[in-house]
């Protein structure tokens, strides 16, 4: 009995140690991913409760984080994803790859409008852009962008090849600067040039 | 290396994933090339930005708190519940096994030999045979049928499974889209069709919160299906301890 337990607190120390120490992130992320801090929160605590039931599989030494944000991808694409999942049909044909730099130079160099421009956009801007992405691309640019994967590791996390990750993310990347402008646009930090 | 070039490999380089030599002739370009140069900084700028503005703080006190508690609930009731009762659950699951093994003998008696599911053969033929799929043209039809029949996007990994081969079969003379997943040593076909083509007997139904499935085990399958929009969707596997949910991932 008293062996089984401290066993168990063993467990305990190390799972609070080494995975529960990535909360935060994947929190984050999971609020960016179901945009419901309800959701977010048992998504989170569904994968954690799920990763310490398997802690045993953990391999020691390996990427512990990646693993837990694996659980959670598939626990979100499982059982959180849009539930009527319609075909994501997006149109970029008329959105360069530089689509903010030529936007925020044609407004003339003597303001700096890149400062102006980084300066002005709010965090709950950048966090509502993210969140109105695609699924799909919001996935990849999460892992990219906010939580710093390499694109071998999103590949595993999300299950996708390794040129897929690529291309969402350049795709995510493009909407993403083109939401942003928008905002700025909308809200009147910048004037828009005819470009 | 030319701008189109750099520009190309400008986002690799800012991530560090870049090989050396390429991330070094990028930046050598760089150096050499105003406009290539004045649009780098502005995209790792853009990046440090997303970065920073998407990663505030959040609060998780609370919730690292009610992880912990259901942790320990999990530890410490199923401990005293077992010990106290340890006797008669093994007395209880031994009772369990032979009522099983019986339902088991019985069922083949009845239910198994009788009726192979076309499904299930035409699975199970896939499998002896199932080659790499390189055939684009095929992928595309069916693809094409996918997005046109059910509204959706075919994805060539789900939860681990890779699409190994696709292309259409004629069970019972009707036309079925057949995609055929494989994982370590699990393989799933999934076919997709019309639901007034295809006659399934014997299910029993299982309700998920968003979906009714439907379910039978065979001689040496089981088969799971359900309607989306205009189609069914009929998931064969051999892998009888497959969790369910990793079937259906494909919507
Ligand atoms: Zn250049």
């Amino acid at each position: 009995m008293e062996n089984r337990n401290s066993g168990n607190d063993k467990k305990k120390e190390k799972f609070e140690a080494e995975a529960l120490v990535h909360l935060d992130s994947l929190y984050r992320t999971a609020l960016r991913m179901t945009r419901n801090e309800g959701e977010a929160e048992d998504l989170v605590q569904e994968t954690l409760l799920k990763a310490y039931r398997f802690w045993d599989k953990f391999e020691e030494g390996s990427n512990c984080r990646a693993w837990l944000f694996k659980i959670m991808t598939n626990i979100f694409i499982n059982n959180y994803r849009a539930k009527s999942r319609m075909p994501q049909v997006i149109d970029l044909e008329d959105v360069d790859d530089d689509f903010l730099f030529g936007q925020l130079s044609a407004l003339g160099p003597s303001d700096n409008p890149e400062q102006h421009f980084f300066a002005k956009v709010f965090d709950d801007d950048v966090k509502k852009a993210v969140e109105e992405l695609p699924e799909d691309f919001r996935m990849v640019v999460v892992l990219s962008f906010l939580e710093g994967f390499s694109y071998q590791e999103i590949a595993e996390i999300a299950g996708l090849q390794i040129g897929t990750v690529k291309s969402r993310l350049h795709r995510g990347r493009k909407l993403l600067q083109k939401a942003l402008w928008d905002y700025a646009v909308k809200n009147g930090f910048i004037k828009e040039a005819a470009r | 290396m030319t701008c189109q070039e750099a520009l190309r490999l400008l986002y690799e380089v800012i991530n560090k994933e870049a090989s050396q030599i390429d991330a070094k002739k990028v930046k050598e370009h760089l150096h050499n090339c105003r406009d290539c140069m004045q649009r780098y900084e502005f995209e790792a700028m853009f990046q440090a930005f997303v970065t920073e503005k998407g990663n505030s703080p959040c609060k998780t006190e609370q919730l690292k708190n009610r992880i912990l508690s259901k942790i320990n609930d999990h530890e410490t009731k199923p401990l005293g519940f077992f010990t106290r009762y340890k006797k008669y659950l093994f007395l209880a699951a031994g009772a369990l096994v032979v009522f099983i093994a019986l339902a088991l003998t019985i069922s083949q008696l009845y239910q198994h030999n009788s009726f192979v599911y076309p499904f299930e053969k035409s699975h199970l033929d896939n499998f002896a045979t199932a080659i790499p799929s390189d055939n684009i043209e095929n992928l595309t039809a069916v693809k094409n049928y996918l997005s046109s029949h059910v509204q959706i996007e075919l994805r060539e990994n789900i939860v681990g499974f890779k699409l190994q081969n696709a292309g259409f079969d004629e069970i019972l003379g009707k036309k079925y889209a057949h995609l055929y997943f494989v994982k370590d040593n699990s393989h799933i076909s999934i076919f997709v069709g019309n639901p007034s083509d295809t006659y399934l007997p014997g299910f029993s139904k299982i309700s998920l919160p968003d979906k009714e499935i439907f379910e039978h085990v065979c001689a040496q399958c089981r088969i799971i299906y359900w309607k989306h929009n205009n189609a069914i969707i009929i998931g064969v596997t051999e892998d009888k301890n497959l969790e369910m949910a990793s079937m259906i991932p494909l919507l």
